[in-house]
């Protein structure tokens, strides 16, 4: 079964290599540059996983997660914060607004597609 | 005493009585007799009038005259008063009978005779002629007479009895008073010595004792004997002197105790001068005090207002007792608090205006609750100031609580570096991490998973572009620091900025086939000074965003034009411009415009930021004007160049890729005179030799940056005919002056030289021309350094020591300037001056006057129509006559 996932970065290229590391069939890539358009489509996707940029225009990466958590319809979504922030204080903070990973750039592809399966077949046991 | 007064006031009285009666008796008795003289008068005056009639009566009996009637009637009429004066006269009875008698025979004498004889002598003449001759009348007559003479004889008789009588009373009243008054006299004398003896003696003594007594001797008492009167005067003095000497007595005990007191008093009142004394000393050390305690306050107030810190005192009770300057603008500027009365009121419109006011009140709480609270807490206020407030309890040497100070610093300036670090800091970490995710991301898929051909390329090519991305972003942020701390140098050269223009936008044209770029610049050179290079790099920078953010198949447009001093190049977009809130932010490095589409432009953030510092640096200005969807126009100015170049002094290239090492150059030679060009690297100094105006002379570095070394640039120049004849002077670190003399150099300078050394060689390869100058100065040491400042420039440089000499050695060989002193022996300035004036091959020498002497107006006058220039010695400056002696010497 295909997940739906919401890539949230205003770097395009990052994108790609997001893009590329979940290339293999399973996850259905949505694509967001800006935090109101991240917002936009979770609620309107209500995707099974949402990786989220910190560093966004408009709204940041923050903001988002914590509106999504308000948000009974995304309150359980699970979130990957993947950011170029990487200090203790930026974790603790995303950790704080509700984020489920934390991880930071420069990442390992291979990290991030476990952390997305273990986080996709988590939230699908949660709904089932 | 009385008695005696008494007696003696009787006998006076008695005296006095009796002569008074014997004095009345004599005045009764002179009275009587002068009233007889008057009886007697009256008495002889009535016989008189009877006689007058006698005789008229016969008369007229005898003429029958009328006239003799008058007395007969005049007697008629005054008989009756006569005779009763003398009635009225008469006290004695005797006598008053015999005038009655008188009277009745007058008039018996008148009515019985004298009337009828005179009525018959007027009827019957002879009648009356016979009663005459009668004797009637005679006897009648003498009747009368002889009542007179009775009467008169007795009347004679009374007064002299009269006289008797009064003189025995005169005689009686002398010796009554001749006894009265010598009884009187022994009664005074008697009375007098009794006085003597009964009150004058006493009185006396008392009075002698009232002097004793006023001289001091205050026992003295008189006998209190003699008459009543005296006696009393005595008891009354004794009293009197008893109680004086009483009084005395008591007053001198009074006085005494007075003395007494008055030396108490005294002693006193030197104890209190002494005390005055002592307080007043007091009050001078007090006063002292005081002003000391004055200045120490005002010091110590005016070090609290110098702290920059907000610090109040909190008394006790809870009331701000004390605030300093910096407290109050605080107080005033943003915590919006009043400074005096209770600390809680102000610290509760504190807790208002804070975001955390229930921290802020807590730990007001904790003071209050604990004199001896200790802390420090940041506070974020509302209006976007950050505070740090220390308290502590003040505490006196004991150790007891005077009360809290309360110190208030404005952190906000702190916290928004701290802010903007963290700022950078994690927009650096962004920028870099960026690339990097994508490099190690991309590379691990590349080693982790099997890829077919198209993809690993695609892969590798996105790694590389990355690469690339982080790359330039490094170089930018070096360069970026670089320029940030200064030390960075530009090898600044005259150069056409319109070629550059063109060049760069044919690149940049050639690179996006879906953008239009335009191009507009005038067919003249656009002369500027900068390093090409440099301002290739912000042109590059301007045009990529320009064609970043335009839309596609939109039009970029370059303009570039002539603004008398500057050179302005304009790059327009039609992008999607630049808020209006963001625009002030635009230069700063890693700062971009906050919106999805710049995002996925990408960009360093840094380019903006690095344009405007090279452009800074050229001494150029930057700038731009944006509207939202209008796009934006970013342009830069740079100082034209033709100019600077066009005034004459020779052109020195500089081959040196040592930024440090050219300016050191290009200040030696700039500083002679020279017009100084540098290049940074053997083809640039290859391209300026062969582009414009062969310079003068090239310093050449050896080892250069770039393909081509400094041997080669030498071989290169020394090939080309038309670059052969410039001298080249190598100046390098290394060795290698036989080389340079084979290649061809000139000469020779092996770092590190000196300036002087510098010049020298400089020096002597510039041809001077035969270029010479004179230097006229009676001291030697000023013409040798004259010599020495104008030394290295190939000038031949002749010496005067006075005006003679000097005309001598104008009329020699001309020089082509002279510097020449005022004041000299022989011959002075202004005379050499007008000598010189009077031909026509000297007159137009140009002469640079150099002199101490303080000029009049009017010497000023006539030097400025005579001289080129007036220096003074005082204000000597090298660099001024070396760059107007070689100017001069340079155009003439």
């Amino acid at each position: 079964m295909v997940s739906t996932v919401l890539l949230c970065d205003d770097e395009e290229v990052l994108r790609q290599l997001v893009r590329a590391t979940l290339d293999n069939g399973d996850y259905s890539i949505v694509e967001a540059a800006d935090g109101d358009e991240s917002l936009e489509l979770a609620r309107r996707l209500q995707p099974d996983l949402i990786v989220l940029d910190m560093m966004m225009p408009g709204r940041s990466g923050l903001e988002v997660l914590r509106e999504l958590r308000a948000d009974p319809e995304t309150a359980a979504t699970p979130v990957i914060m993947l950011t170029a922030r990487a200090r203790e204080s930026d974790r603790n903070e995303a950790a704080s607004a509700g984020a489920d990973r934390y991880l930071a750039k420069p990442f390992s592809p291979l990290e991030l597609i476990s952390v997305v399966e273990e986080l996709v077949a988590n939230g699908r046991g949660h709904r089932s | 005493m009385v008695v005696a007064s008494t007696l003696l006031l009787l006998f006076v009285t008695s005296l006095f009585v009796a002569l008074f009666l014997t004095v009345r008796e004599l005045h009764a008795a002179s009275q009587a007799s002068e009233r007889g003289d008057e009886v007697t008068s009256a008495a002889s005056r009535l016989e008189r009038l009877v006689i007058d009639l006698e005789t008229g009566q016969r008369g007229f009996v005898i003429t029958r005259d009328e006239r003799f009637l008058e007395p007969l009637r005049e007697a008629r009429a005054a008989i009756p008063d006569a005779t009763a004066r003398l009635r009225g006269l008469i006290s004695d009875d005797g006598q008053l009978s015999r005038v009655t008698g008188i009277d009745r025979q007058i008039r018996s004498y008148l009515t019985a005779y004298a009337q009828p004889l005179v009525d018959t002598a007027r009827t019957d003449p002879d009648a009356a002629r016979a009663i005459v001759a009668s004797g009637e009348g005679k006897r009648r007559t003498d009747a009368l007479r002889a009542a007179f003479a009775a009467f008169l004889q007795r009347q004679a008789e009374i007064d002299a009895a009269r006289e008797a009588r009064s003189e025995s009373f005169a005689r009686r009243s002398l010796v009554l008073s001749a006894g009265g008054l010598a009884g009187l006299i022994l009664l005074i004398a008697l009375f007098t010595g009794f006085l003597v003896r009964a009150v004058v003696v006493p009185v006396r003594r008392v009075a002698g004792a009232a002097a004793r007594l006023a001289a001091g001797e205050l026992s003295v008492r008189v006998p209190e004997d003699g008459p009543a009167e005296v006696r009393g005067l005595g008891q009354a003095f004794n009293r009197m002197a008893a109680s004086v000497q009483e009084r005395t007595a008591q007053l001198e005990a009074a006085n005494t105790e007075l003395e007494s007191q008055n030396v108490e008093l005294e002693q006193q009142q030197v104890e209190l001068e002494e005390q005055q004394l002592e307080l007043e000393q007091q009050h001078d050390r007090l006063a002292a005090s005081n002003e000391e305690l004055a200045r120490q306050a005002a010091l110590n107030r005016a070090v609290l207002d110098s702290t920059r810190d907000g610090i109040a005192f909190i008394e006790p009770d809870g009331s701000i007792g004390l605030t300093n300057a910096a407290l109050d603008r605080m107080a005033s500027d943003f915590l919006k608090i009043p400074t005096r009365g209770p600390m809680e009121d102000a610290a509760a419109s504190v807790a208002d205006n804070t975001t955390d006011p229930e921290g802020f009140r807590a730990e007001i709480d904790k003071w209050t609750a604990d004199p001896g609270y200790m802390g420090e807490a940041e506070y974020q206020m509302l209006s976007g100031e950050a505070i740090r407030r220390y308290t502590a309890p003040v505490r006196d040497s004991n150790g007891s609580i005077l009360g809290r100070i309360s110190v208030l610093s404005d952190i906000t300036a702190e916290r928004e570096a701290e802010r903007l670090k963290d700022e950078l800091m994690a927009t650096v970490s962004h920028e870099l991490r960026t690339p990097l995710a994508s490099i190690l991301g991309f590379a691990e898929l590349l080693v982790t998973r099997e890829l077919d051909e198209e993809t690993r390329t695609r892969y590798l090519g996105t790694i590389h572009r990355e690469a690339a991305r982080l790359t330039a972003l490094i170089n930018d942020f070096l360069d970026l620091q670089r320029m940030e701390e200064g030390g960075f140098t530009l090898a600044l050269e005259p150069f056409d900025l319109g070629e550059l223009v063109r060049h760069e936008a044919e690149v940049f044209s050639g690179q996006s086939t879906d953008h239009t770029v335009q191009v507009d610049i005038p067919d003249d050179k656009l002369d500027v000074v900068g390093e090409p290079e440099r301002v290739a790099q912000v042109l590059a920078n301007l045009l990529s965003n320009a064609i970043k953010y335009s839309p596609t198949g939109g039009t970029v447009r370059v303009l570039a034009e002539s603004r008398r001093s500057f050179v302005r190049v304009s790059v327009s977009d039609e992008g999607l411009g630049i808020p209006r809130d963001q625009q002030r932010h635009i230069f700063t490095k890693f700062f971009r415009v906050d919106s999805s589409d710049t995002r996925r432009i990408g960009g360093t953030g840094l380019g903006l930021a690095l344009c405007r510092e090279l452009i800074e640096a050229h001494g150029g200005r930057i700038g731009f004007e944006s509207a939202r969807g209008k796009g934006s126009t970013f342009w830069f100015e740079l100082p034209a160049g033709a100019s600077a170049q066009a005034d004459g002094r020779p052109r020195l290239l500089v081959i040196e890729d040592d930024a440090e090492a050219a300016a050191l150059l290009e200040g030696h030679l700039g500083e002679d005179g020279y017009a100084v060009e540098i290049a940074a690297s053997g083809e640039e100094g290859l391209r300026r030799v062969r582009s414009g105006t062969p310079p003068a002379l090239i310093c050449l570095d050896i080892r250069l940056a770039g393909e081509v070394d400094g041997w080669g640039v030498l071989a290169q120049l020394k090939e080309a005919a038309d670059t052969a004849g410039i001298p080249v002077l190598v100046c390098t670190a290394y060795g290698g002056r036989g080389d340079a003399s084979v290649l061809g150099a000139s000469d020779f300078l092996a770092k590190p030289f000196t300036a002087e050394q510098l010049r020298a060689t400089v020096g002597r390869l510039l041809p001077a021309g035969g270029r010479s100058v004179l230097v006229v100065d009676d001291e030697e040491p000023v013409r040798r350094l004259i010599v020495e400042t104008l030394g290295g420039f190939g000038l031949e440089l002749r010496e005067a020591a006075d005006g003679e000499a000097a005309l001598e050695q104008v009329a020699a060989a001309l020089p082509d300037a002279i510097v020449l002193d005022l004041v000299m022996p022989k011959l002075d300035g202004f005379a050499v001056l007008e000598r010189l004036q009077e031909a026509p091959e000297t007159r137009t020498i140009p002469v640079v006057v150099l002199t101490a002497k303080s000029l009049s107006p009017g010497e000023r006058m006539w030097l400025r129509t005579r001289a080129l220039a007036v220096l003074e010695k005082s204000e000597y400056s090298a660099h001024e006559l070396r760059k107007l002696v070689v100017n001069t010497v340079g155009r003439s």
